[in-house]
């Protein structure tokens, strides 16, 4: 029978029902009312999943290097859920989502989600961060997030990521280092991919690059070939050696996470008044400022 | 146009119809018509270097055309049955294509291919599989095209020599063709199609090895069949349907060339499969052009010195792309005008699409209808009795040179970029594939290609005044899931062992594997265990 | 609430390798607001089975070419029943002869495409099988 009602969900997804994972997983990406209470239940459950996003332009290989890392974990006895983001038509809100093709999984200890941007500015979803949230409290102990690597959404992969992950092909040198900047800066291991097709002379011009762009030690350079499946132990090693057990505090992250929430509790507040709100906050002679006031210490929401 | 939703269009007389656009369907612009200044005196003849006119002085008055249906469906036995009766409704050349287990290679009893045995082609493992296939039916005396991509075109092409053999025909009877291109046959050129089931260069590697032993062994055989239809019926336009062929031919002789074989011991054996679609002008200047084509890259290109290397040999299917599920009695007049162009442009053999093939592989009677269709043409038209009819006809001469010129242009394109191989591999072909399903399917959309019955013209309450054949038979497959199992059992285990491993030894050695394949399939092993011995010789494992 | 998207996978069952169809599709579906997952070509039931819950999908398309649909039909239900996916709306296209239809429909696929069905009445039909939810 259809399970619809979020209690039932979530009693469900406690009981490790990936079907509640799932439908759980549409209703936070939608926005459903009921994502504030639904997370406040399911947030405490986090196991601390590390995180790991996988960037890089179009046409880098990340798709096929991600199925190539998905079987050394699995391997590994690790369950493992992906998450990959591709942009959706920004005319007509639709999307062609082809990643999951590229990956293997057949595997009962793989999950993979395909997620839209939908009309989130920055090119990741935009609760992503809450899905993922989900995967961990479900119980992948890893979960990749494969992002676009074009717009902003590789600098916002910073802030829900613990390990930063950008595949390129020296090729792409020039488009890499045109890129927003910041992007560099933003990875801690730099994949250059497809080494079995490239000359030693331009590999080591892009590794040159690379250690100029990334001067704290922390950062590292690994060499791969996905297709030929060369190497990516190195790369699994990187990103298992990265993993902080002291996180520091990103403040930014945190404070993006803080809005997500808030404005989550006060949808919830609103109830069905909310979108009437929407358009009275943008009425002429209105004080914004007044009005959430209001609604905030007064609970008054009309 | 008129909608028949509507009621009576009184308008529509007094409106007039006409052609939506003045291009034809690779964009060349039409002029109203056309003069002598357009089509510049050549004094070319039929038989005569570059062959434009048509590769014989007397081609038809001669000698018609072959008429080469495809059959292929269930079991051999079906399949032979099949192919007899057409033998006596007057087919003359056998086309023999296996199913997409079979094109695979793959068995019946792989647990991928249960649902697809049979379905499209003939299910065929074995050796007794080949004799049931073509009992009864003379090697020497009839023409077969076996329909393959390497590695399976190696086994078959094997199975058909010890047919021979037993049959007491010498190799040096044997006529026919292997068609034996690896980028074309499973689909269009589709790498996410081709790729998963073997590895290209491997597969390149083994149709050279079958090319250059009969090139040695069977001298009327013709050792490769560019299948250039099917990369048409992905949407792409005459000028690339000759172009990536040509290019495709340019690197397979290349590869010849390096075994060591002089170009006039293979040229005059490779062939090309056509494709011939509704437009139908452009359609025959295509062919013209790619006779010239031909004719010119390998006396000019490649210094060949006999005529029969310059011979541009065409095969031709008729469209089955724009034959509509929507009133497919429609599809008996596009398939004749199509078959009508094909012999307008001298073509070699013409397998001409059933009505019925948007519901499926076609009926007894579907099959017949298309052979009646060129015998019609053939022996009530009076078209036979001249060559190339139209040759001379200002607006075809001056289609030909135009697409011969734009061809030509896209093939040195191709050439700077390393070759149609490797422009395949590097995903650009793919790209170039894309681009034209996308515009011919908006095309079709916009109405600016108009398909009667689809998108004008419409009868939206039409009845289905066909019977539709229907293949899928569960217990034809699990028969045949039985029956590989069996056979698997029941033979000497030891003997196909060696032979396999010796298969394997002088596979990574590099040597033609035709003559080990041979004594596998001798030894009892399967299409499918020659092929996975293949694979496993080259470090490959199935993806998918 | 946001307004949601409509989930739908596209791809083919077995060893028909012929992508022009649902390739061709899933544009029009992305044009039409759909999200698209994209599923190719050699999937096995299971493989869709699996994608299908993952993403939470609302309609699942697939394209028959060769005649392999009866032997998937069955397959893919029955999978389908025992997961629980009793929410998602299965569409089948491609060379399928008119009379295995009522078949289909009877195994539980909703809707049965044939070729040179507009882009228009391939798009209503899927939203009509959506019903409501998506508050166009």
């Amino acid at each position: 029978m259809p399970m619809r009602d979020p209690d039932e969900l979530i009693r469900a997804f406690f009981n490790r029902s990936r079907l509640a994972l799932s439908r759980l997983l549409t209703y936070v990406e939608d926005g459903h009312p009921e994502t504030f209470s639904i997370m406040g239940r399911i947030l405490p459950e986090k196991k601390g999943a590390h995180i790991i996003g996988i960037t890089g332009p179009q046409g880098s290989g990340k798709s096929t290097l991600i199925d190539r890392l998905v079987k050394i974990y699995r391997r590994e006895g690790v369950e493992v859920a992906v998450v990959t983001v591709d942009p959706s038509s920004p005319k007509t809100g639709g999307a062609v989502l082809a990643d999951r093709i590229r990956i293997s999984t057949d595997d009962e200890g793989v999950f993979v989600r395909s997620m839209a941007s939908r009309s989130h500015v920055g090119g990741l979803s935009k609760n992503i961060r809450k899905a993922i949230d989900l995967l961990d409290a479900f119980g992948f102990k890893k979960i990749l997030v494969e992002t676009i690597g074009t717009g902003q959404d590789e600098v916002e992969i910073r802030h829900v990521a613990e390990t930063v992950v950008l595949v390129f092909t020296p090729e792409m040198g020039d488009e890499v280092q045109t890129m927003k900047a910041g992007l560099m800066e933003v990875a801690d291991i730099y994949a250059i991919n497809k080494m079995d097709e490239l000359s030693p002379r331009r590999l080591k011009e892009a590794i040159e690059f690379l250690i100029r762009q990334a001067p704290s030690s922390e950062r590292k350079v690994v060499e791969v070939s996905a297709k030929d499946n060369l190497n990516i132990e190195e790369l699994f090693n990187a990103i298992e050696s990265h993993r902080r057990h002291e996180r520091e505090i990103d403040i930014e992250s945190v404070e993006a996470y803080l809005k997500d929430l808030l404005l989550d509790c006060f949808k919830r507040i609103m109830g069905r008044d909310y979108s009437f709100f929407l358009r009275e906050l943008v009425k002429e002679g209105l004080n914004p400022y007044e009005r959430i006031g209001d609604i905030l210490l007064n609970r008054r929401t009309r | 146009m008129w909608d028949r939703s509507k009621d009576i269009d009184f308008d529509a007389y007094i409106r007039g119809e006409r052609p939506p656009n003045y291009r034809t369907t690779s964009g060349i612009e039409l002029k109203e018509f056309y003069t002598a200044e357009d089509a510049p005196s050549r004094d070319e003849r039929p038989g005569q270097y570059p062959f434009t006119r048509g590769i014989h002085a007397d081609m038809y008055r001669r000698r018609f055309w072959t008429r080469r249906q495809q059959t292929g469906y269930g079991s051999p036995r079906e399949s032979n049955e099949r192919m007899r009766l057409l033998l006596k409704e007057g087919q003359t050349g056998l086309n023999v294509n296996l199913d997409v287990p079979g094109e695979l290679g793959l068995d019946a009893d792989h647990p991928l291919a249960q649902g697809d045995i049979g379905l499209v082609g003939t299910s065929l493992s074995t050796l007794e599989d080949a004799e049931e296939l073509f009992r009864d039916l003379p090697l020497d005396k009839i023409s077969t095209t076996i329909i393959l991509p390497p590695p399976s075109s190696a086994v078959l092409m094997a199975l058909y020599l010890l047919l021979a053999e037993r049959q007491g025909v010498s190799p040096s009877s044997l006529m026919g063709t292997i068609m034996n291109d690896s980028f074309n046959q499973l689909v269009g050129p589709t790498r996410e199609a081709v790729l998963p089931f073997f590895p290209i260069d491997a597969s390149v590697k083994i149709g050279v090895d079958v090319m250059e032993y009969c090139t040695r062994q069977i001298p009327k055989w013709n050792i490769l069949n560019i299948n250039a239809y099917n990369m048409r019926q992905t949407g792409i336009d005459a000028v690339q349907e000759g172009a990536f062929a040509m290019s495709l031919a340019r690197d397979y002789i290349g590869l010849l060339l390096q075994r060591g074989l002089d170009i006039d011991e293979f040229a005059g054996r490779i062939a090309f499969f056509c494709d011939v679609q509704m437009d139908f002008l452009e359609e025959i200047a295509k062919i013209r052009a790619m006779r010239r084509l031909w004719a010119k890259m390998i006396r000019e290109d490649f210094g060949a010195k006999e005529t029969r290397s310059c011979l541009f040999k065409a095969a031709v299917q008729t469209s089955g792309l724009h034959l509509t599920a929507q009133q497919p009695l429609n599809n008996i007049a596009r398939a004749t005008i199509q078959t009508l162009a094909a012999v307008l442009a001298g073509v070699q053999s013409i397998h001409t699409t059933s009505y019925d093939e948007a519901y499926a592989l076609p009926t007894e009677d579907a099959q017949k209808l298309s052979i009646r269709i060129q015998q019609i043409i053939g022996y009530e038209t009076g078209l036979t009795k001249v060559v190339d009819p139209l040759g001379g006809a200002y607006v075809i001469e001056w289609l030909t040179d135009a697409l011969e010129e734009r061809m030509l242009a896209l093939m040195r394109r191709i050439e700077d970029m390393g070759g149609f191989m490797k422009c395949y591999k590097d995903g650009w072909i793919e790209n170039e594939i894309n681009k034209a399903r996308y515009e011919m399917s908006g095309r079709i959309e916009r109405g600016e290609q108009v398909v009667v019955g689809v998108n004008a013209f419409r009868d939206e309450e039409e009845k289905l005044p066909i019977s539709i054949f229907k293949v899928y038979s569960s217990e034809m497959q699990r028969a045949r899931i039985e029956y590989v199992k069996r056979y698997k059992k029941e033979r000497d285990q030891k003997k196909v062992e060696n032979a396999l491993s010796k298969l394997y030894e002088e596979t990574k050695k590099g040597s033609n594997v035709l003559p080990p394949v041979m004594d596998a399939v001798l030894s009892r092993a399967t299409l499918g265990e020659i092929c996975d011995t293949l694979r496993r010789a080259y470090g490959f494992e199935i993806q998918v | 609430m946001e307004r949601r998207r409509p989930r739908i996978i596209i791809g083919k069952l077995g060893l028909d390798g012929h992508t022009n169809g649902i390739r061709i599709v899933s544009n029009w579906l992305k044009d039409a607001g759909f999200e698209v997952i994209y599923m190719g070509i050699y999937n096995t039931p299971e493989r869709i089975i699996k994608a299908a819950l993952e993403e939470d999908v609302d309609l699942v398309g697939l394209s028959f070419l060769e005649g392999s649909h009866l032997f998937f039909a069955e397959r893919l239900m029955e999978l389908a029943r025992s997961e629980g996916l009793d929410n998602v709306k299965f569409v089948f296209g491609g060379v399928i002869p008119p009379d295995d239809i009522p078949r289909l429909k009877a195994m539980g696929i909703s809707e049965v495409f044939l070729p040179g069905t507009p882009r228009e009445a391939i798009i209503s039909s899927l939203r009509s099988l959506l019903g409501g939810t998506y508050g166009d």
